[in-house]
């Protein structure tokens, strides 16, 4: 049988001159995700930041399969982690984190 | 692979000048391919033709744009013909009514552009209807969403839904890009097109916003600004002279 909610695994880039720490980076993707799609259209999502190396500035989000192009709407309206300028690029999607670091990571 | 092209790209994003090749690698690892340098009016040459050189190390096609703001109808008139011929892209900054009515009807005119929220109303199905025949294209700054938040936000939404909406019903076309006038406002191209699940634009058309309209204003336009163009449709293909000199010099 098909699960109905499939996760999906969004590898992401972030450009800025500042370093940005894990903390201050969940904290202002989900602030970001409450002002655009608000409390019920986050709770829809299943986002949680799974991983993000703080050298290269690489990360992977996880969310529902059905809302990756809100995910992808929210990571590009993020203008600023920490009150420092920054340019979010996904590099691509997966359905896993396996193939996700392979691919993209 | 596809081309992906950024037709708003303000000349202040490659200040300093020292910074000019970091920033150009940064584009060029966004995704883009093509982008149109917007230029001031004044010094239009200054810096493009730098920019230009060193964009060749990073496979980036620069195009010069320009953005005129008229004061009204014959203020327009009187820039479009002293600039048409000296840029690749032509917009028009839509701030009245009738400049909008206007430009969208001159075929001299590429992009109609709202600098800001309170503009798009100028945008109606009947301008719609004159930018079909004048084939000029809207255009959406992605940077205009990035400014502002809460209540903002929502009508600047709400209010580029419907004029997508009414260009998509009319077959008017859309251009999506950044309009930044700082690095940090630039985005990847599929994060630009992203900006279409907001305001109900069709993937299919976000993929054109991006990539296919903006790339065949620019093929249009070279052609336009070749020597040998004479109409749309009509060109010079090769020049008989030599042969008509030869012939006069037998004959006599």
């Amino acid at each position: 049988m098909v699960k109905k909610e499939r996760n999906r695994y969004i590898v992401f880039k972030l450009y800025s001159s500042n370093d940005i720490s894990k903390e201050n980076l969940i904290k202002d993707m989900w602030r970001n995700l409450l002002t655009i799609y608000g409390e019920y259209g986050a709770s829809k999502t299943n986002f949680w930041l799974i991983e993000y190396d703080e050298e290269t500035k690489k990360g992977i989000v996880r969310c529902t399969h059905t809302t990756v192009n809100m995910m992808r709407t929210v990571l590009a309206l993020t203008t600023k982690i920490a009150e420092a300028p920054v340019i979010v690029k996904i590099l691509g999607v997966s359905g896993t984190i396996k193939t996700a670091k392979e691919k993209f990571y | 692979m596809k081309k992906y092209v950024d037709m708003y790209v303000n000349q202040t994003v490659f200040q300093p000048k020292e910074q000019i090749d970091k920033i150009l690698e940064i584009i060029s690892e966004l995704g883009f391919s093509v982008i149109c340098v917007s230029l001031d009016v004044k010094d239009r040459r200054y810096i493009f033709e730098e920019i230009k050189k060193k964009a060749e190390n990073f496979n980036l096609e620069l195009y010069r744009r320009i953005d005129l703001s008229p004061k009204n109808v014959e203020d327009l008139k009187n820039k479009l013909r002293q600039f048409r011929r000296k840029c690749e892209i032509l917009s028009v900054k839509c701030v009245e009514k009738k400049i909008c009515t206007w430009a969208a009807r001159d075929r001299r005119v590429d992009i109609l552009n709202f600098p800001s929220f309170e503009y798009l109303k100028n945008f109606t199905e009947s301008t719609a209807n004159l930018a079909v025949e004048g084939e000029t294209a809207i255009e959406i700054w992605f940077k205009q969403f990035l400014g502002v938040r809460g209540i903002k936000r929502a009508r600047l939404i709400a209010e580029t839904r419907r004029v997508a909406k009414i260009a998509l019903e009319k077959g008017v076309k859309i251009v999506i890009d950044s309009g930044a006038g700082n690095i940090f406002e630039m985005r990847a191209p599929r994060e630009l097109g992203a900006l279409g699940y907001l305001l109900d634009i069709p993937e299919k058309h976000m993929e054109l916003a991006i990539s296919e309209t903006p790339l065949n204003i620019i093929k249009t336009n070279l052609c336009k600004l070749s020597p040998n163009f004479v109409l749309p449709g009509v060109e010079i293909v090769d020049m008989e002279e030599e042969n008509w000199l030869k012939k006069k010099e037998t004959d006599t």
